[in-house]
């Protein structure tokens, strides 16, 4: 699954140090959901959604020939 | 008070809740430490009184490490419990769902490699029907038992 983060969270000048303490997570989770080694919980991604003032599906793109574990 | 006891911090709870959960269980753990300890040696006592059997080192080592563990734990509390940077440090690699996901992975291929490990030794100590076949053989089949039991368990609770 592939998402905009990294292109939000710049957009916002935000550190991913910044976004890790809005979000209540460690840096290196913000790393990989950005490099897309990781996939965010339901909550996980809503808390995101929220913070960005966007829906999920604005966020996260879903790619439906690749299965994601 | 047993579902405080074994609670875990949980994604969006405040510094104030999680200082308050990792107070309440590191004072149970250092009080039933120190009870512990307490217990054992007074049970102790009557046995060198009419027997004349002394503290071994190995009954030392437990009692040693009880009070240890009892004084380690409210230390360790003490010290991030008065640093809110550091409270708050802790908490979010707690509730970090990564750093979870990643720790039950870790804990799941740990199962594993010990299971081989255990089988391993149960096919070498089978030659041997020692009593240390048996302290070989019982993890083994303490793991076999529990893992299907637990994951029943688990999938009628979750």
């Amino acid at each position: 699954m592939k998402n905009r983060i990294q292109e939000l969270r710049k957009a916002q000048h935000m550190t991913q140090a910044d976004l890790a303490d809005k979000l209540e997570v460690t840096r290196q989770t913000i790393i990989s959901l950005e490099k897309g080694k990781y996939n965010a919980s339901l909550l996980l991604a809503h808390h995101i959604a929220t913070l960005f003032q966007l829906k999920i599906e604005d966020i996260f793109i879903f790619e439906e020939d690749k299965t994601d574990a | 008070m047993l579902k405080k006891l074994f609670a875990t911090p949980k994604a969006g709870m405040s510094d104030k809740e999680y200082g308050d959960l990792i107070r309440y269980q590191t004072n149970f753990i250092t009080i039933l430490f120190i009870t512990l300890s307490i217990f054992l040696f007074a049970a102790s006592i009557p046995m060198y009184y009419f027997y004349g059997h002394k503290l071994g080192s190995f009954t030392s080592g437990i009692y040693g490490g009880l009070i240890g563990g009892a004084i380690g734990t409210k230390l360790a509390s003490m010290t991030y419990l008065s640093n809110p940077q550091e409270l708050h440090r802790k908490k979010i690699k707690e509730i970090d769902e990564r750093v979870q996901q990643v720790r039950q992975r870790a804990d799941a291929l740990t199962l594993k490699i010990l299971l081989v490990i255990a089988y391993l030794a149960f096919i070498l100590g089978a030659s041997y029907f020692t009593q240390y076949f048996w302290y070989l053989a019982s993890p083994l089949i303490l793991i076999l038992i529990l893992q299907p039991s637990l994951r029943w368990l688990l999938t009628k609770l979750l």
